[in-house]
């Protein structure tokens, strides 16, 4: 798990990431690693080591975000449960995702393709459902 | 800065990916994204919620946005890095 031009790139780094543990005691949940960064690292890694997917939980174990990650270690999906206000004007979490190019995780620089937020679909809802630790709607 | 190295949140805001952050009491996002080849970056006010814009960019290149961050008087009237040892990067 690594920052971009890392792993897909074959440029092969010190994880900044570790297994968390906190809210499962295997650091997985629905088979997917729950990750936390190491010293002042935040977020979810920018490219993948062996997992095609990450989950990031709050500090109550509520989703907070899962990244997904194509064979080459590149990041293309980011699913995220906060407010957006593009979203939802009132400020209520919400789920919702973005994607990005194949050249995010390869570069350093570029603009790397990020959507906006888009509200996830019915479809998406449904097939990541189980994903959603914690997450009532 | 608290819980973070300012050279990686400039990193970061460079890529667009969310940034939560507290700056004078208050907890905010950033984040920048493509529509259309355009490139924006934004900052919103999670906590105390406000749905009114905080700050925002536009630009051909994610660097034109980057560069109107570093200029802009977004932190009480003042730069991110006049006020960047007071901003704490959260993780939620």
């Amino acid at each position: 798990m690594g920052g971009r031009a890392t792993f897909a790139i074959g440029n092969i780094v010190p994880y900044q990431y570790a297994v968390d543990t906190t809210f499962s005691p295997d650091g997985k949940w629905e088979g997917v690693k729950i990750l936390k960064g190491t010293g002042n690292r935040h977020g979810l890694p920018e490219s993948s080591h062996s997992s095609l997917a990450y989950i990031k939980l709050d500090h109550n174990g509520i989703f907070k975000e899962m990244r997904l990650y194509d064979k080459n270690h590149c990041l293309y999906f980011e699913i995220g449960y906060h407010a957006e206000k593009k979203l939802d004007k009132s400020g209520k979490t919400v789920l919702h995702y973005h994607t990005y190019d194949s050249s995010f995780s390869m570069s350093k620089v570029g603009n790397g393709g990020r959507t906006p937020a888009n509200k996830l679909t019915k479809s998406m809802r449904k097939h990541f459902r189980k994903f959603f630790k914690g997450v009532l709607k | 800065m608290i819980n973070g190295n300012p050279h990686d949140f400039i990193d970061t805001v460079y890529s667009g990916q969310e940034i939560f952050f507290f700056f004078n009491g208050k907890k905010f996002m950033f984040q920048g994204y493509m529509e259309r080849d355009i490139c924006y970056m934004e900052i919103q006010q999670h906590f105390p919620w406000n749905p009114n814009e905080i700050w925002f960019a536009k630009g051909d290149s994610m660097l034109s946005c980057l560069d109107q961050f570093l200029d802009a008087p977004i932190f009480n009237q003042k730069t991110f890095w006049e006020v960047e040892s007071e901003i704490e990067w959260v993780d939620d």
